[in-house]
């Protein structure tokens, strides 16, 4: 930019770009939250603590 | 592009985006981040896919733009810009100079008096140091109608400008 006014206009809009910036959100707050994993209810899920359970009865 | 290399540019180009977001919103702050997160998460989802046609920033630009433009259709906000929102700044530095405040109320004010296309070609170039060329893309505009807003638009805010220093 070598026109006075358009140096004027930049430096004019460069004073707000920095008074924007620094209103700027944390980026982390505006990314949507990655998907949650699916918990699959799976016939054998659970299988080792019923088996406790059922040992510990059994033994007592 | 993966999503960690997604993230990645829109972490760099974050502030700036943000900047634009404000602009494409009238200036308003909860606006902007609605439209900034929703148009995120487009970019995130797949659902704007980045083809390489453009720069990346051109492109989210784009997006940032698309997605003020059905937000604000949706929620019947009007485009004009609301001088209040515009000019709050909550948190200003204790450096920050009264001087540069009104200043920056000043263009902020001068540019409402613009033609919305004559305000964002204003906007891409003198703010984000687009190109004319790079603005027109941003808008989809040919770049002769992208260069007549300019023209018009920098004689109008010029002339706004000298008559508040002269007031």
């Amino acid at each position: 930019m070598t026109d006075p006014e358009d140096r004027d206009l930049a430096a004019r809009f460069a004073e707000l770009r920095s008074s924007d910036a620094r209103q700027a959100p944390p980026f982390a707050s505006m990314l949507p939250k990655a998907p949650r994993r699916r918990v699959v209810a799976l016939p054998w899920n659970g299988v080792h603590w019923r088996l406790r359970r059922w040992s510990s009865w059994s033994a007592a | 592009m993966d999503r960690s290399d997604l993230e990645r540019e829109l972490e760099r180009l974050h502030p700036e985006s943000f900047g634009w977001a404000l602009f494409c919103s009238g200036r308003d702050r909860d606006l902007a981040q609605d439209v900034l997160q929703e148009a995120y998460a487009r970019v995130v989802s797949g659902s704007a896919r980045f083809q390489g046609r453009s720069a990346f920033r051109t492109w989210l630009f784009g997006v940032i733009r698309h997605t003020a433009l059905a937000e604000r259709r949706r929620a019947w906000r009007p485009g004009a810009l609301p001088v209040e929102a515009a000019l709050a700044d909550p948190a200003p530095g204790a450096d920050e100079r009264i001087e540069e405040a009104e200043r920056r109320e000043e263009l902020v004010l001068a540019l409402t008096a613009l033609s919305p296309r004559q305000r964002e070609v204003l906007v891409l170039v003198f703010y984000h140091e687009l190109t004319v060329e790079e603005a027109a893309r941003v808008m989809e505009v040919s770049l002769g109608s992208a260069r007549t807003h300019y023209d018009r638009g920098k004689k109008g805010l010029l002339a706004r400008l000298s008559q508040e220093v002269r007031r």
